[in-house]
């Protein structure tokens, strides 16, 4: 029994989060209010780091390395405020590990895992959108909505799971029938879009089926890795302002009701952690309660970081409802994660599905 | 990452549940025998299976061979218990001894305690209780009043225990007396050995919230403790407790586990049973949120035991994260209780509310859930140390 990450998979999580202290902040600032911005000091440095090629076969360019090691690195941006589409980019690169042929995965996978291709994703019918996310093809043309899409405005190439099961890959510059619509997210850390495609050429990836499944699953384990980084954040940066800050005469960490509330708060952290963990484990290894675990994970993270932000911006007092303080970037990131790859409510009814429904 | 056990740990596994199969009866296997029989005849025959069990070798897991143990692993104690859990055996009866005194004595006893108290246990000949909780002390243990004097080559003990688990049923009591009231309020606490045949000892049954009395209070008026009966040394008490408490938070996580899963699922298989309207339970969207939110949390436990299980295995202290091991445990079976309450609506206050359906217990259970943030140190009392210990909070008073 070996249940935590490596000391390799620490190193990857420590370096990314040493990085985007470094160059995160400034990049963060001076785009949180812009919606054209994307953070390229960051990517850049980011894909030299090999963060992009985390996933990545070997042959193509990448470190080949697996999910629990992807998430370790999500962890360390969640928590380091990172900007940036990260995890859709990852994922573009899973689609093509998963379903690419030869010639496809070489065609584009060295070039997302170097970082010079931003990837975008649409998979996910469960984001709230004005209209259902469907995207028929006909003789081989995509059209319908694609629903809210991260960085769409800056990604190079859309994969889009289609209503025929399969996974086609759209060049987003260059390419005709596309129409992205930029939305003022809440959350100043993503760009989220709108896209609609009429009658647009794309690339057929083989079918594989289940691979809609296999994308929203990762996507769900990466993203609560980042929502476990930004709870953990939310918790160590409460705790270090009630330990200094004194009214009464004495430090605000003295009083129950607020150290009770963050020893709640951390014990759903390293729970957290360990669902994280452990799903992205079940996802490498096969593992025969791997969709129950996934949904337990993303539940979880993202219970613990809605409560773990609010309460941040409660204990910090009318300093925690300013702009200049750093509560409302992780409130609002918190709750943007939560909603993605399947909100709370839909991965309880699926893990209701996945139990229930065998007992009668 | 490994989340798989060794290849002897699976064969210990193995060798147990086979061992299981044919050692517990088929009718003990239905949760509700136990409820209709007798509460003695019960514990009678618990006491027999567990003493069946030490003399096959299946007891003290952990314990070394030269004290009547099996000599092998935390892990494999841990094994040992989620095994026993799903095979649906019966409960233990020397529990507070099997987990916490006895690792305890292998810690802070001497050679001669250890060789004459750790076998019985196991064998289940001399069944023990915790003296811990007064009337004026509870969450505030160093609060302890009851008085030892020495008198001689014996302490002379006065003073009262209460809501004490298992008092009626056990032969003796390890406890913490007052021995010095002038060394302060952890200083003079001094960890006892009692036979409760001594004279001067009086016991009495408390009812509790479920129905049935397995806890009461015990009373002592001049009661004779030969002072070789200390664990440690006089005085020194109270880091005792402290190390036999660390046992009963860390508990053993991967049963604790098992059996909270079994009663999700028993509330899940009532919530097949039973309707909402004209559908199942389980077909409610409302209700199945809450099941599954409950479910997250169970699960978690169980990651959480994996978790302590590689500290185990790599040597690691637990310190206080034991806490979080008690907190979680403790708030989720508690949660589940209120789950359990909201799903079936009212037919969980019955134990038969359809034709054979029989949730007497899990209705015992889901009341005795209650009680898992109170005993062995409240869950608000897990949440101060968390504040404290592990998150470098302060004091609430810096006066103390």
């Amino acid at each position: 029994m070996r249940f935590e990450p490596s000391p390799e998979h620490r190193a990857l999580g420590e370096a990314a989060r040493a990085l985007v202290d470094d160059l995160g902040p400034d990049e963060l600032r001076s785009g949180y209010e812009d919606p054209d911005a994307f953070p390229w000091t960051l990517w850049d440095a980011g894909a030299k780091q090999g963060w992009l090629a985390t996933l990545a076969p070997v042959e193509h360019g990448g470190l080949g390395g697996d999910l629990v090691g992807a998430a370790m690195l999500a962890r360390a941006l969640g928590g380091g405020l990172a900007p940036g589409p990260l995890v859709p980019t990852l994922l573009v690169g899973e689609v093509l590990r998963l379903c690419g042929n030869p010639t496809q995965q070489a065609e584009w996978l060295p070039a997302l895992t170097r970082g010079d291709l931003v990837g975008a994703l649409s998979v996910s019918a469960d984001w709230a959108a004005p209209d259902p996310v469907r995207v028929e093809v006909n003789d081989g043309w995509l059209t319908g909505p694609c629903g809210m899409v991260e960085y769409a405005t800056a990604a190079d190439l859309l994969a889009v799971a289609c209503t025929d099961d399969t996974i086609r890959l759209v060049r987003l510059s260059g390419t005709r029938g596309i129409e992205v619509e930029p939305l003022d997210a809440m959350d100043g850390t993503t760009r989220l879009t709108m896209v609609t495609l009429t009658g647009v050429a794309a690339d057929r990836l083989p079918k594989r089926d289940g691979a809609r499944e296999e994308l929203l699953a990762r996507g769900a384990v990466l993203t609560a890795a980042e929502l476990v980084g930004v709870a953990e954040r939310a918790v160590s940066s409460t705790v270090a302002h009630l330990r200094s800050r004194r009214q009464f005469g004495r430090p605000l960490g003295g009083f129950q009701a607020l150290g009770h509330r963050l020893a709640d708060l951390w014990t759903g952290v390293v729970l957290a952690g360990h669902g994280v963990l452990y799903a992205a484990h079940a996802l490498d290894e096969g593992l025969p309660d791997r969709d129950l675990m996934v949904s337990v994970a993303k539940a979880k993270a993202a219970d613990v970081a809605t409560a773990a932000t609010a309460t941040m911006i409660q204990y910090h007092g009318a300093l925690g409802f300013t702009w200049e303080h750093e509560s409302h970037l992780l409130f609002k990131r918190a709750h943007r994660q939560a909603a993605q790859y399947g909100d709370t409510r839909w991965h309880r009814e699926r893990i209701a599905a996945l139990t229930l429904d065998g007992v009668r | 990452m490994d989340i798989g056990f060794a290849p002897e740990d699976e064969r210990f596994r193995a060798e147990f549940r086979d061992w299981l199969s044919t050692a517990v009866p088929a009718q003990w296997r239905d949760p509700g025998f136990w409820s209709r029989i007798d509460a003695d005849e019960g514990f009678a025959l618990r006491r027999e299976w567990d003493a069946a069990k030490a003399a096959a070798g299946w007891s003290g897991v952990d314990w070394p061979v030269e004290y009547g143990g099996r000599g092998g692993t935390a892990v494999q104690r841990a094994i040992h218990d989620d095994e026993l859990v799903r095979a649906a055996a019966p409960k233990p009866v020397n529990t507070i001894a099997a987990k916490f005194l006895g690792p305890t004595l292998l810690l802070l006893g001497t050679e001669q305690q250890k060789r004459e108290l750790l076998r019985p246990i196991l064998r289940c000949e001399r069944i023990w209780c915790q003296g811990f909780s007064e009337p004026e002390a509870g969450s505030d243990l160093a609060g302890i009043r009851c008085r030892a004097v020495l008198d001689g080559a014996d302490y002379v003990l006065n003073g009262q225990k209460t809501w004490t688990t298992g008092v009626l049923r056990a032969d003796w009591v390890f406890l913490l007396a007052r021995t010095d009231p002038d060394a302060g309020r952890h200083g003079g606490l001094t960890f006892l050995l009692v036979d409760l045949a001594t004279p001067g000892i009086e016991r009495r049954p408390i009812r509790q919230l479920p129905g049935g009395s397995d806890f009461g209070e015990l009373f002592f008026t001049d009661a004779r403790v030969p002072a070789t009966q200390v664990v440690g040394t006089p005085g020194d008490g109270w880091r005792v407790a402290l190390t036999l408490l660390a046992h009963e938070r860390g508990g053993s996580t991967l049963g604790q586990y098992r059996a909270l899963r079994q009663e999700w699922d028993a509330v899940a298989l009532a919530c097949g049973r039973l309707r909402r309207g004209t559908a199942p339970v389980a077909d409610d969207p409302q209700s199945r949120q809450r099941l599954a939110g409950s479910l997250v949390d169970i699960e978690l436990l169980r990651l959480h035991a994996y978790h302590v299980l590689t500290q185990v295995e790599q040597g690691r202290e637990l310190g206080h994260g034991a806490s979080v091991t008690k907190l979680h445990h403790g708030t989720t079976r508690r949660a589940l209780s209120d789950t359990w309450a909201e799903v079936l609506g009212a037919a969980h206050q019955v134990s038969a509310p359809v034709p054979g359906l029989d949730l007497e217990p899990l209705r015992t259970a889901m009341l005795h859930a209650r009680s898992d943030t109170i005993w062995g140190g409240s869950a608000e009392i897990q949440r101060t140390v968390i504040a404290q210990r592990v998150l470098g909070l302060p004091k609430e008073r810096e006066d103390r």
